[in-house]
């Protein structure tokens, strides 16, 4: 059998500073790799701060659920309020507020979101009798 | 009749008042040291990325120069 001979031509491309250029892609792939060990931090950082914040979520509802027992236990003055029911009287004839659009939007399953405004909106309203 | 006018608290509710007043302000302590240390945790999270950043130009960098260096051959 005659074999088959392929005369194959091999060109070679110079490199200047050939150890330089060496040094160079050794210290990339080490700075990828202090990224990547970065990354591992910063991941664990992240983590870290998403705990803190959902402990801090967990202060925050119990310090409504404080605050909610703190208005039960304070008496609810009815001396202001009678003053305001003839204050009421008066402004009766002003169109009602936006408030009735929420008291039918009460109706509709309300999100977290919808019910911390509803507490805003009855804390404002007992603001509203202090004033 | 007067808003200054005193208002009586029955005793039971007097302790109930303080005792959810003190443990409301504990957890605001709580809060408080929480979020510290959120802020703490999200100072070096921003020190890290402005690290990492740096670190990513500094290879953009030394990829440039290879890639001269290989475009750019000897003849």
């Amino acid at each position: 059998m005659k074999k088959k001979e392929i005369v194959e031509e091999v060109y070679y491309v110079g490199i200047r500073e050939p150890v330089e250029l060496r040094k160079e892609m050794l210290l990339s792939s080490r700075s990828v790799i202090q990224s990547l060990k970065k990354y591992e931090l910063f991941k664990e950082l992240r983590k870290e701060k998403l705990s803190y914040t959902y402990e801090l979520r967990r202060v925050m509802e119990e310090l409504a659920v404080l605050n909610k027992r703190l208005r039960r236990y304070l008496p609810a003055s009815k001396m202001r309020a009678a003053e305001l029911t003839q204050e009421k009287k008066v402004t009766q004839q002003t169109p009602p507020p936006a408030r009735v659009k929420e008291k039918q939007l009460l109706e509709e399953p309300r999100t977290r979101l919808e019910l911390l405004e509803g507490e805003l909106d009855k804390i404002e309203d007992q603001l509203d009798k202090l004033r | 009749m007067s808003d200054e006018m005193p208002i009586f608290v029955k005793i039971e509710e007097y302790k109930n008042i303080v005792d959810v007043l003190r443990l409301t302000q504990e957890k605001l302590e709580k809060a408080k040291m929480l979020i510290s240390k959120i802020q703490e945790l999200k100072q070096q999270e921003d020190a890290e990325l402005d690290a990492w950043q740096s670190e990513i130009e500094d290879i953009d960098g030394r990829l440039d120069l290879i890639n001269k260096t290989l475009l750019e051959p000897e003849m």
